[in-house]
């Protein structure tokens, strides 16, 4: 049987350089997912195609790109022809479908996002997991979840759905000891108060379960 | 020539090396270099159970002792288990401490009825940290880091440990963000890269950045590498679709109370599996899939269907769906399969090096000033590594090597680099547009399919020297890279010095393993049977000498 090849256009450049769409012919059969037709792509096509990736299997959130709009984990989605695929919406490029994670992240550092020192739990602490928690927990950092936000610039003032899930899940850690309501509150979270379009690919239920404990209802 | 100065440089990004360099920032000025995201690479990876001994009367340190040393078959370092069998309960604190927090019993209290018992262990002592495992412990060591006030460079790629009359004086870097090559003077330097499984790709469950980066900077420091035969498959991956080929399935207690492996032709091959090791079960596989039975994809049938007509089984069955493990099996091989309704091909997969760089107590190799912790070490696991084990000797080891890098640090001058630096840095830079023969990616292959050739989970002189022989081969055509000269993440850049470690590391593995000539733990060769094993014991240490690969039989320990 002859092999299928499909079209894939890819969004590609870097700051500084106008970017541009890129169309790329991958043999189906052997690439059922994004990840491996990138991956087959820069072996065999582009060695200078610029993704990340990791683990292969849905746990490291790096290899997350936007395809025809959305958010997706490239080694989960599924390889479809006239696939468009981009970098995630929003955020700023170091190259081709990578972002800076570390300008993102480094925004985020002010609200000291830990717990204080000192406060391990012990074998004598008493804790229930409570079923919000555990869910604020399936969040892979992949930040997919801020192209799902209407407001979110990571130039702006505005929190976004990504801070809201680490407030939530400090919030709900007993060792914690910092204000987080009154964190998400300074960052803007009222915007949120009416919206709810943000999405986890992942499963976190970020409106109930990060945004509205944070809002108090 | 960039240099910058720090007192300790803690290369890697999972759980040894945050907790290395959070551990040495109480003491001294710290640097965290990672070629992936801090937070990422095999201790995400990892389903996050993790040892705790002690928690019940019973289990004191002794037996964990015990049982490690007896899985280890007579390989391991007996003082190196004797530290983690007697702290190993601190790592739960440490991971607690950076902020995660592991499953509590009914009544919330961390205790004996949250513990599960992993093969091999005496006692139920391996605790689990909901819902995600490694991404849970992967959130918290970012916190440590952020909340610690290290420094930190991320997709920040080592490229050589910079010695200096056998001491450490820095190390040469590669930003794959900006492309800058650049020099970190240190005093102490501390290995935390994690494993090599990446040199077995598809057939692995390990992420892309196990490229084996430590045993060759390790080793081109001057420092031994023990034991590099000793590399570990679990006996459950996918054997397809391509693009999850090699994803961990499971365990032995995959199988359930009624599982057996079935090959080509039907044939049951091995029962009773669940109690089995990951080396027993592995090694059965792999001989009846030499015998000619494999599957179409390569694999062998695991049949778990006997398990749904047992109230035990199916109780095995439902709890692994609560826990979210089949959810991998129903994506590749659909619902039948993740009922257990169908035959599931299943292929051994690598999973992690026992062998390493050659440590004492407090965690510092041959060579002044580098120390290694985590998966990167060698002499705590010996022939066969315990479930749960890996997990604790992060942040056991990890704060050892801390500590005891950033006092060693405190107690020395800082040194000249030595001459050959910038020549080291330039021939890096010349990689960036370099015209030769193949791209880096390619020689990877070719690589990796050596090593599931030839240093699959069977072995023998001939296909060992063989090996060698591709080795070579790929070792000159390393010499000839074609590379685009894009400054701004050049990922070609980051696998040519990656096929430069991989080939010292898969030259490590293929030596030491032709060294053996024996069956023992995880080694198994072909051509000598288990009952030809030798009576004393001794480790395979390999280092360099001038620009040769020397290798020797030394006490264990």
């Amino acid at each position: 049987m002859a092999k299928q090849w499909i079209a894939v256009q890819i969004k590609r450049g870097k700051p500084g350089d106008k970017s541009f769409m890129q169309t790329f012919s991958v043999p189906l059969e052997e690439n059922s997912t994004v990840l491996t037709a990138l991956i087959w792509i820069r072996e065999n096509l582009d060695p200078t195609l610029a993704f990340r990736y990791s683990c292969r299997s849905k746990r490291c959130g790096l290899c997350a790109v936007q395809i025809d709009g959305k958010p997706v984990l490239s080694c989960m989605a599924r390889f479809k022809p006239n696939s468009v695929i981009e970098p995630l919406d929003n955020l700023p490029v170091v190259r081709d479908l990578v972002v800076d994670r570390e300008k993102i992240l480094a925004r985020l550092e002010e609200y000291r996002l830990f717990i204080p020192e000192g406060s391990p739990a012990g074998e004598k602490f008493v804790f229930i997991d409570s079923d919000p928690r555990k869910n604020l927990f399936l969040c892979l950092e992949c930040l997919g979840c801020l192209t799902t936000c209407p407001e979110y610039r990571y130039h702006g003032e505005f929190g976004g759905p990504f801070l809201y899930v680490k407030l939530a899940q400090l919030h709900y850690d007993p060792r914690d000891t910092a204000d987080r309501r009154g964190q998400a509150s300074m960052s803007g979270i009222d915007r949120c108060r009416e919206c709810g379009r943000c999405y986890c690919i992942n499963g976190v239920s970020i409106y109930r379960n990060a945004i509205r404990p944070l809002l108090g209802i | 020539m960039k240099v910058i100065d720090f007192d300790v440089v803690c290369i890697g990004g999972g759980g040894a090396a945050v907790t290395a360099a959070v551990a040495a920032s109480r003491l001294c000025r710290v640097a965290l270099v990672s070629k992936e995201p801090v937070g990422y690479g095999d201790t995400r990876m990892a389903a996050g159970s993790m040892v705790h001994p002690g928690l019940s009367e019973e289990d004191h340190g002794k037996v964990f002792f015990q049982d490690m040393m007896l899985a280890g078959e007579g390989l391991n370092n007996p003082d190196l288990v004797s530290i983690l069998s007697e702290k190993a309960a601190m790592a739960t604190t440490v991971v607690e401490e950076f902020g995660a927090i592991f499953r509590r019993d009914a009544k919330g209290n961390l205790g004996f009825g949250a513990a599960t018992r992993s093969g091999g262990h005496t006692f139920p002592r391996s605790l689990i940290c909901p819902p995600t495992g490694g991404v849970v412990i992967c959130h918290a060591l970012r916190a440590a880091v952020h909340r610690s006030g290290v420094t930190v460079m991320e997709e920040t790629q080592v490229c050589r440990i910079m010695v200096f009359d056998n001491q450490v004086r820095g190390v040469l870097c590669f930003s794959l963000k900006s492309g800058e090559v650049f020099i970190i003077r240190a005093k102490a330097i501390i290995l935390a890269t994690g494993g090599g499984g990446w040199l077995y790709y598809p057939s692995t469950d390990c992420s892309r950045g196990s490229t084996g980066d430590g045993y060759s900077l390790g080793y081109q420091a001057g420092a031994g590498l023990i034991d590099m035969e000793q590399v570990q498959f679990v006996p459950f991956g996918l054997t397809y679709p391509a693009a999850f080929k090699g994803l961990f399935l499971g365990e032995p207690n995959l199988a359930g109370p009624a599982g057996v492996l079935k090959n080509s032709r039907g044939e049951i091959i091995l029962d009773s599996i669940s109690v089995k090791t990951r080396a027993a079960v592995t090694r059965a596989m792999a001989e009846e899939m030499e015998r000619g039975g494999c599957t179409p994809n390569g694999g062998l049938y695991l049949d778990l269907s006997d398990n749904l007509s047992t109230e035990k089984g199916r109780a095995v069955r439902k709890d692994m769906v609560q826990k979210g493990q089949l959810e991998i099996l129903r994506k590749a091989y659909g619902e039948k399969c993740y009922q257990w309704q169908d035959l599931i091909e299943v292929t051994p997969t690598a999973h992690y090096f026992m062998g390493g760089i050659k440590v004492d107590v407090s965690c510092m190799s041959a060579v002044d000033g580098l120390f290694a912790a985590g998966q990167v070490q060698g002499g705590v696991h010996g022939g066969n590594r315990l479930g749960s084990t890996s997990l604790a000797e992060l942040f056991v080891f990890g704060d050892i090597a801390g500590k005891k890098a950033a006092e060693y640090a405190n107690n020395t001058l800082p040194g000249q680099l030595p001459e050959e630096t910038e020549d080291a840095v330039k021939e890096i830079k010349v990689l960036f547009g370099s015209a030769g023969d193949y791209p880096p990616c390619n020689l990877i292959r070719r690589l990796q399919n050596i090593m599931r050739k030839y240093l699959w989970v069977l072995r023998d002189a001939r296909g060992l020297r063989e090996a060698l022989n591709l080795i070579a081969d790929l070792e000159d055509m390393a010499g000839s890279l074609r590379i685009s000269g894009e400054p701004i993440y050049n990922a070609e850049i980051m696998e040519a010095v990656e096929l430069r470690h991989m080939l010292v590391t898969a030259r490590a593995v293929a030596t030491s393993a032709l060294e053996r000539d024996e069956s023992c733990g995880a080694h198994v060769r072909k051509d000598f049977t288990m009952s030809e094993k030798r009576s004393e014991s001794y480790n395979v240490l390999v280092r360099k000498d001038l620009n040769k690969m020397l290798v020797t039989r030394v006490k264990v320990g």
